[in-house]
């Protein structure tokens, strides 16, 4: 508004500058206004260079006139319009005052309209009927200037309505009205300052270089009258202190009083000096006559000398800083004389408040603001700090003055809280901790030091203190003497600690979020700068600032960083690396340290920063003296990242991108290693880098000289302490890597040597190692008589990480096709989460036989063995008597659980599944393929999972295969299930007790019982079975079912396997002969088989071709040898491990083919050999058993050879099935793609569709309220409806 | 040995009368002289209106027959207050011992009072006096009295700050009296309003919690259970993070009813870094032991801190408790908890060692040669420990554990399948549904 009124009243004057003073007797006043208006102006750029309160200040005193200032400059320029006829310009002014207008009456907060305002209007209404009378003249007038006093003619006939009575009035008695009503007016103003609050808002908006061109426009206008004014001025001034002079006995309050008003309006004008008033403004305080009225001037040098200083980037000049203290300081010292004076900024005092002497016992209010004087002088102080070159002396002598400022806020903060304005003082409070909290203990002693002696020896000496006399010397004594009341001393504690914890501590009572924050943030600075770790981790996650912080300001966020730079500085002090490397990494991931930190401005590459951002910046830079050297926390975070990734690398050497623990790190060591020559180290980079390749080879010593050798160090406060915590961790890092990177090169390492090696204790490489067998990290153990470590070969084969890897892609997969079924079914499968949580149960009952428990799968698997032995179980359990019955039960109900899970068949995929799983995890037990093969098996069941339609064809294949399965385990059950009298019936107690020879005559007759009820031909039925058995409840029912169809469909099939209590007593028992067949050596058992050849030839021959193509055993030794071959033909190392393997989970060699294959048949020769052995005289019998041996062997290769070829067969077939499910499944996930999205395009489609629906609604509704309105008794009747 | 005793840091959050207990068993420890006991004690009654019992402790203090003239003051203005109080609770006394006027009273809170009010012109005057002499009768230690009236006090009590306090009188009154069963009533009562969400201030809640573990701990290392309950209040996250700001040295009781403790393995691992992590506020023999154990493995220093154990279970009040059995007395506590500490050292132990000799093993374990042979026999035979004796050369040989590419595989692998199966069945599911629409 202003800007704009200042370019119009620069056209006019420059139009007719020249009548000003000749014509009009007003013309002062004219120049007066112009003047204030360029005060205005400059107030504007003021008021946006410094605080708001100072802002208010000035505006509280020049503002209140402006506007009538503005008002009579409008009325002037009216007048200057009337005399040569000029209707436009008159229009426009009018319509300007009238705007005018309703700011004042705003302004005044009166409803009075102001006298200017009538007189005005009173002497437009006479022109214009002057014009208008004047017909000729109206004749004359140009075509704009006439349609202008027409429109002027309507506008005013209409305005002047409002105002008839005032008008009236003023036209009986125009003079007498106008004097009162002006002076009201001052009044008025005075009293209503505090409404100005709102406006330097507004004017502060415009921005500065506007100012500044306008101060180019102005200019030359400005100097012609305001020269003049401002000599007027000056002269006065003259006067006026020669009056004071002269008799200062004379002076009265309201000299003084209007004196400062005076000198106040003239604040921030053009032309005024602003050192110059703050001189004069310093002399008032001298002649002031009230304490309350020095200190109201007191207020008003020290916002005069903040504005000495115009700019935002420059610092106030240090012997203004110094006396702005020294004023302060009398402040403080007046308001504790008179404890009835108040000073608030927020309740504007009334004019006369401060002539209340100083015997006046009431309260006094003075407006002002403590805490604003004092956070400007903080921010003084700082600025000066920021822009002083560090290096030079005068940043030396700048810092000396940090005390006065301390003593400054410390009286303050007394002060407020002697009239417990606690959150103020908290707020000085803080100003107090942002000075202290860098300082380590040195430091602060240092300053305290200084403290003291600047004030014994310096004393009168200062800069501030000798203008202060000299200003003393030149004046008249003052008026109001104010004694030193408040100490101009510091009294520091004299720990930092103590200090730091009572301000703390005040803060934390009263203070506001933000001051708290920031307190906190000192405090855990504070308390890391004092080694007290684990004080300040504390505080930093009590105060759950990590959180929040990203909503702070951003000093408070640079605040943050350092605090967090500190924490990582002291915890490496402490030895807490892993700690110390969290506090950094973040500061250091972004290689943008020196921004965080505010330590000074980093240049990206790739974005350029706005002057704006880069002046922004420079702002809030930290100065120099509470810098942390940058240097010092590179060499502390590399080291740290050092000592914990070294090891680390070593230990993942095989997957490099599993587990990085630094990744800058890890790319400064890529590009050190990237460089073809390596020199000595110069940086601190170059330190690390080279210590951590001497790391990494397990030379302790070099590395720790490499990084003692950084010049760093120095800066550490316990230097040796650190150095030697430094030095042990690298010793044990250098432990732990040498042993992660050369434990496979070693069976044994003894703990001796080791300790040597890394020159440790024995007891802390005995603790190292330990703590890394309990990790995992390393395998093997200790052999505690000889003190060695002893490796555990237990390291991964290519194969296993594969089969790992495919298991995670498994999981995803499943977890992608549980993703799609929400998607598709609508979060139908709440339920699954859920499930998936207590999933091991479920999955256990599925997989008990496979792989639930260890055991399981052993009895399992020896049971599918075991079969063919049924008949000789009396000669094992003759072998191993000792039997627990109990055990048995257990394992068997177990089974009859998992098995009656299935009884009802609700999806016959998921029984192939099963068996299949079962199956594999029986027969592949100990072969690596078993895994590549099941989870191929499970890949495609969860692919065939994906839609319907595909589980038909998938499901084929492994249907077939699944029902040979099933078969056999069918079969498997069948001869099984006859087991029970082994171990229950009355003769089994027999056999139990019974020596081995005896308990196989009375065995002999149940064997062929149990073949017959297989539907073996060659023995008779047994009497029975049922009621031999006590378990016989569950097993006979099926038992019969299954006689009857040897080989029925799964897919009709009853509950497979309702496994009887005997199945597993076979288990246990063939369990026994195993653990006792691990003492011979298959050889050995070959050789048994020669040694005692069975007499029946024949028998055996029926035998063996029933178990091949009938029975279990052989089928799951098929399924057995499915996979070995391929270890045998392939790798060998591969039989190795499965060697290995096999040795550690219990099991044997059984698997390997021809072992087995002639383990099968000595079992049966030894069946034959038993039931026949009564009938054959000895003699025939061993010239038959050469004879059939020959056969046997032959027979024997042939169908090994022959179930070789089909196995192949099968697994080639296999392959092909999982290639082409592959296609299948990839053509699906394919398929249910392109669903989805044209899925999406469709809900887009809906989507938008439906906006439109709903804009189209609006605009119905709209018109339907249209009709509405149209016809309101429409809507009444609906509305009663 | 009094550099581990904790009363000085436990006394502060207890009640004065329930401080008692822990002097009493100072003096019978005789840690520290017992004049400094016994002028505790007197300073402890000061505050209390028993002020008999002050007066013969000054007694057997002095050695003189004369009592200061403030006690014999403070005698008469008890009994004084005494006699008020009664009266003014007497209405309320006399109607709740009136068995046949105590069976009005119904669950009802409001119907109770305006019964009350009706019929026996008792208004909300005397059921504060009833507290008030609830309180008085607590100071006086007749604590079986407070008990009951503080009882009786909450069903009528409509105020629920005083309700919250009744309620600690009451806990501290049961505590007194030695009920630990309806102590732990009251216990889980005042921690259910402590955890409620309407309690005042987050600073105060964290306050009443620590007051409540410290109470607690007389509850818990009397009752039968206690072992178990003091893990499952002291190792919620909340009553964790309340010791852990305010009362470090409660990770003693902690510590130790973990070690004792063989059901709550599962959190132990936990609590272990609880333990690191709180090493540098507090530590005792038992922290350190754990310390040795799980985190430094340093079993020679573990084997120190149980010796020191030891102590510190002896003089400490609450875990040193005696027991006379016969004509001797034990610590069941010591045995127990060493028996367990040593199994935890073997344990650990074990885990890292393939071959160990048993005499060194006897020695890392406090026992001899024959012992520790039967302690691992034992060990074995209930099969806690997968080894063997290898008695010709003396040592005891690991079994080799190591978890089984398969069964890792297999691990991985199983809960798939079972996912899958669901998955299958909510398709069927869902295409049935479909088809049958």
């Amino acid at each position: 508004m202003a800007s704009r009124f200042w370019t119009q009243g620069d056209s006019d004057t420059e139009e007719e500058g020249g009548d000003y003073e000749n014509e009009d007797e007003n013309g002062g006043v004219a120049g007066e206004s112009v003047a204030a208006a360029a005060g205005s102006r400059y107030l504007q750029g003021n008021a946006s260079d410094s605080d708001d309160s100072d802002a208010q200040k000035r505006v509280v005193r020049s503002a209140k006139d402006k506007r009538f200032e503005e008002m009579s400059a409008t009325v002037e320029q009216m007048k200057n319009a009337m005399k040569i006829n000029d209707w436009v310009s008159l229009q426009e002014s009018f319509d300007k005052m009238n705007k005018q207008l309703e700011k004042v009456m705003r302004v005044t907060e009166s409803d009075k309209v102001p006298a200017l305002y009538i007189k005005a209007l009173v002497m437009l209404e006479d022109f214009l009927s002057q014009a208008l009378s004047n017909k000729d003249a109206k004749k004359k007038m140009s075509s704009s200037n006439a349609r202008a006093l027409n429109s002027m003619k309507q506008k005013l006939k209409k305005n002047n309505k409002q105002y008839e009575d005032l008008i009236i009035k003023y036209r009986e008695n125009p003079e007498s009205e106008d004097d009162g009503d002006e002076d009201e007016d001052l009044e008025e103003d005075e009293d209503s300052d505090s409404e100005f609050l709102e406006d330097p808002s507004k004017i502060v908006a415009g921005s500065e270089s506007e100012e500044e061109n306008e101060e180019v426009d102005g200019d030359h206008s400005v100097d012609e009258q305001g020269d003049d004014w401002q000599k007027k001025m000056s002269k006065k001034d003259k006067l006026m202190e020669r009056e004071f002079k002269k008799d200062p006995s004379e002076i009265t309050w309201d000299t003084v009083n209007k004196k400062l008003k005076e000198i106040v309006a003239s604040r921030g004008r053009k032309g005024t000096g602003r050192v110059e008033l703050v001189e004069q403004l310093t002399f008032l305080t001298r002649v002031a006559k009230t304490p309350a009225q020095k200190l109201e001037i007191l207020f008003s040098v020290v916002s005069a000398q903040f504005d000495i200083n115009p700019s935002l980037t420059g610092h106030m000049p240090i012997n203004v800083w110094m006396k702005c203290v020294k004023n302060m300081l009398i402040i403080l010292d007046i308001l504790n004389q008179y404890p009835n004076i108040i000073v608030d900024d927020t309740v504007e005092p009334e004019e006369n408040e401060t002539q209340k002497g100083m015997d006046y016992k009431g309260t006094i209010r003075v407006w002002g603001n403590l805490v604003a004087f004092l956070e400007r002088m903080d921010v003084e102080f700082f600025k000066s700090l920021q822009c002083i070159d560090p290096h030079t002396r005068d940043y030396v002598e700048r810092l000396r003055d940090e005390p006065m400022f301390l003593v400054l806020a410390q009286n303050v903060q007394d002060y407020l809280e002697k009239t417990e304005n606690m959150k103020a003082a908290a707020k000085v409070a803080l100003k107090r901790v942002e000075l202290i909290y860098y300082k380590p203990q040195e430091v602060y002693d240092a300053m305290r030091k200084l403290a003291e002696q600047t004030e014994e020896i310096n004393g009168g000496e200062t800069e501030g203190e000798v203008s202060k006399v000299m200003d003393e010397g030149r004046g008249p004594p003052a008026f109001v003497v104010t004694p030193e009341l408040v100490p101009r001393k510091p009294t520091f504690p004299s720990s930092s600690r103590v200090l730091m914890d009572d301000l703390v501590s005040l803060i934390y009572q009263h203070g506001d979020e933000r001051t708290k924050a920031r307190a906190m943030l000192c405090d855990i600075y504070h308390h890391a700068l004092m080694d007290e770790f684990s004080t300040a981790r504390d505080l930093l996650l009590m105060s759950h600032l990590q959180d929040n912080i990203q909503i702070m300001d951003v000093s408070t966020q640079i605040l943050f960083n350092r605090a967090m730079a500190q924490l990582g500085l002291c915890a490496f002090r402490n030895g807490l690396i892993t700690e110390g490397h969290n506090c950094l990494s973040e500061l250091y991931s972004a290689g943008r340290v020196r921004e965080l930190l505010a330590q000074g401005v980093s240049h990206s590459r790739y974005y350029e920063k706005t002057p704006e951002q880069e002046r922004l910046e420079r702002r809030r830079q930290m100065p120099y003296h509470m810098h942390i050297n940058l240097e010092l926390l590179e060499a502390v975070h590399l080291t740290c990242a050092m000592l914990l990734e070294v090891p680390n690398m070593a230990a993942n050497t095989l997957d490099a991108k599993h587990r990085v623990i630094s990744k800058t790190f890890r790319k400064l060591l890529e590009v050190s290693e990237r460089q073809t020559l390596t020199g000595p180290p110069e940086n601190v980079r170059d330190h690390v880098m080279a210590a951590t390749r001497a790391l990494s080879q397990g030379d302790f010593l070099k590395a720790f000289d490499v990084i003692r050798s950084l010049q760093v160090w120095k800066l550490l406060k316990n230097q040796e302490c650190v150095f030697e915590m430094l030095k042990a961790k690298i010793k044990a890092e250098a432990l732990r890597t040498y042993l992660f990177t050369y434990a496979s090169s070693y069976t044994s390492l003894s703990l001796d040597q080791l300790s040597k090696m890394f020159d440790l204790s024995e007891s802390q490489t005995h603790s190292i190692v330990s703590k890394m067998m309990i990790t995992e990290e390393l395998h093997a153990s200790w052999d505690q008589p000889t003190s060695c470590i002893v490796f555990h070969e237990v390291e991964q084969k290519r194969l296993h990480a594969l089969a790992f890897q495919l298991t995670d892609k498994l999981s995803i997969l499943a977890e992608s096709n549980e993703r799609a079924i929400e998607a598709r079914m609508g979060g139908g499968l709440d339920g699954l989460p859920l499930r998936r949580r207590d999933g091991p149960d479920y999955a256990a009952a599925v997989t008990t036989g496979a792989a639930g428990r260890w055991q399981d799968n052993i009895t399992f698997s020896q049971a599918r063995q075991g079969t063919t032995t049924t008949g000789r179980s009396g000669y094992v359990s003759g072998a191993r008597p000792s039997t627990p019955g109990g055990y048995s039960r257990e394992r068997s109900s177990q089974k009859t659980q998992f098995f009656s899970h299935h009884s009802t068949i609700r999806n016959r995929i998921w029984d192939n599944v099963r068996l299949k799983v079962v199956v594999l995890g029986l027969a592949g037990f100990g072969t690596e393929e078993f895994f590549t093969e099941s989870t191929l098996e499970m890949l495609r069941i969860s692919s065939a999972l994906l839609s319907d339609p595909l589980l038909l064809p998938l499901s084929v294949p492994s249907e077939e295969h699944a029902t040979k399965i099933a078969g056999s385990l069918e079969v498997a059950r069948t001869s099984d299930a006859v087991e029970p009298p082994v171990p229950e019936g009355p003769w089994s107690k027999a056999a139990f007790d019974a020596p081995a020879a005896s308990v196989d005559e009375p065995q002999e007759p149940e064997v062929p019982r149990e073949c017959g009820l297989s539907h073996d031909p060659l023995v008779s039925k047994p009497p029975d079975v049922a009621s031999l058995s006590p378990h016989s409840i569950n097993p006979p029912a099926p038992n019969a079912t299954f006689s009857a169809h040897p080989r029925p469909s799964p897919l009709t099939a009853p509950p497979p396997l309702p496994i009887s209590p005997a199945i597993s007593s076979v288990y246990f028992l063939l369990q026994a002969m195993q653990k006792e067949a691990k003492e011979l050596s298959i050889q050995g058992l070959s050789i048994t088989n020669h040694d005692h050849p069975s007499p029946a030839t024949e028998p055996a021959g029926v035998l063996q071709l029933e178990s091949f193509s009938f029975s279990p055993p052989i089928n799951s030794a098929d399924n057995l040898q499915n996979f070995v071959p391929i270890s045998t033909d392939h790798t060998n190392n591969l039989e190795h491990s499965t060697h290995d393997f096999l040795a550690h989970s219990n099991c044997y060699y059984n698997h390997n083919p021809e072992a087995s294959s002639c383990y099968d048949h000595h079992q049966q020769q030894q069946q034959q050999r038993w039931r026949r052995s009564e009938n054959h005289d000895e003699e025939q019998e061993r010239l038959m058993a050469q004879e059939r041996r020959v056969r046997r062997l032959i027979s024997n290769r042939e169908s090994a050879r022959r179930s070789r070829l089909r196995r192949r067969k099968q697994l080639e077939e296999l392959q092909a099935q999982v290639l082409c499910l592959l296609a299948d499944n990839h053509q699906l996930t394919d398929a249910l793609n392109r669903v989805l999205e044209s899925n999406y395009q469709l809900l887009q489609e809906n989507a938008h569709l439906k906006h439109e629906a709903s804009s189209f609604r609006i605009i119905i509704a709209d018109l339907i309220a249209l009709a509405a309105e149209d016809f309101p008794a429409d809507d009444d009747r609906s509305g009663q409806s | 040995m009094a550099n581990y005793d904790l009363t000085p840091k436990t006394a502060p959050n207890l009640d004065r009368h329930l401080v008692f207990p822990l002097l009493e068993f100072l003096q019978e420890r005789q840690l520290y002289p017992e004049e400094e006991l016994l002028k505790a004690k007197i300073e402890l009654l000061n505050k209390t209106n028993m002020v008999d019992y002050a007066m013969d402790i000054h007694k057997s203090l002095y050695h003189t027959d004369d009592v200061p003239q403030e006690m014999v003051e403070r005698r008469t203005e008890v009994v004084a207050r005494l006699k008020a109080l009664e009266e003014a609770a007497a209405p309320l006394v006399s109607f709740l011992q009136n068995s046949n006027a105590a069976q009005d009273l119904r669950p009802e809170k409001q119907y109770n009072l305006q019964m009350l009010n009706d019929r026996y012109q008792i208004g909300p005057e005397q059921i504060e006096a009833l507290y008030q002499y609830a309180k008085f009768q607590f100071e006086c230690g007749n604590y079986s009295g407070a008990a009951d009236y503080l009882y009786q006090y909450r069903a009528l009590c409509t105020n629920s700050e005083r309700s919250l306090s009744a309620l600690w009188g009451k806990l501290a009154a049961e505590i007194l009296m030695q009920n630990w069963e309806v102590a732990l009533e009251e216990l889980n009562r005042l921690k259910e309003t402590i955890d409620s969400k309407s309690f005042t201030s987050p600073l105060n809640q964290v306050q009443s919690r620590i007051w409540l573990m410290h109470w607690s701990l007389f509850i818990f290392f009397n009752h039968d259970n206690g072992r178990t309950q003091i893990i499952d209040l002291f190792n919620q996250d909340k009553y964790l993070n309340a010791i852990q700001t305010n009362a470090p040295h409660l990770l003693r009781y902690l510590a130790t009813a973990f070690i004792v403790n063989k059901r709550r393995r599962p959190q132990f691992k936990d609590f272990i870094k609880v333990i690191q992590q709180e090493q540098y506020s507090y530590k005792d023999p038992i922290t350190e032991f754990l310390a040795c154990v799980y985190i430094n493995y340093d079993f020679d220093g573990a084997q120190k801190k149980m010796k020191e154990c030891e102590e510190v279970i002896v003089n400490d009040p609450f875990l040193g408790k005696l027991v006379e059995e016969g004509n001797y007395t034990t610590v069941p506590f010591r045995d127990e908890f060493l028996e367990n500490a040593r199994l935890f050292i073997f344990e650990t132990y074990c885990r890292i060692h393939q071959r160990i000799d048993i005499g060194i093993l006897a020695e890392k374990l406090n026992l001899n040669y024959e012992e520790a042979e039967r302690w691992i026999v034992n060990l074995i035979r209930t099969s806690k420990l997968d080894a063997k004796i290898d008695t010709s050369s003396g040592t005891v040989i690991m079994e080799p554990n190591f978890p089984n590419m398969y069964e890792q595989l297999i691990d991985h692998t199983k809960a798939l399948s079972g996912r899958t199966y669901k998955l299958v069945s909510q398709v069927l599911e869902h295409a049935q549904a479909q088809s049958a629409r």
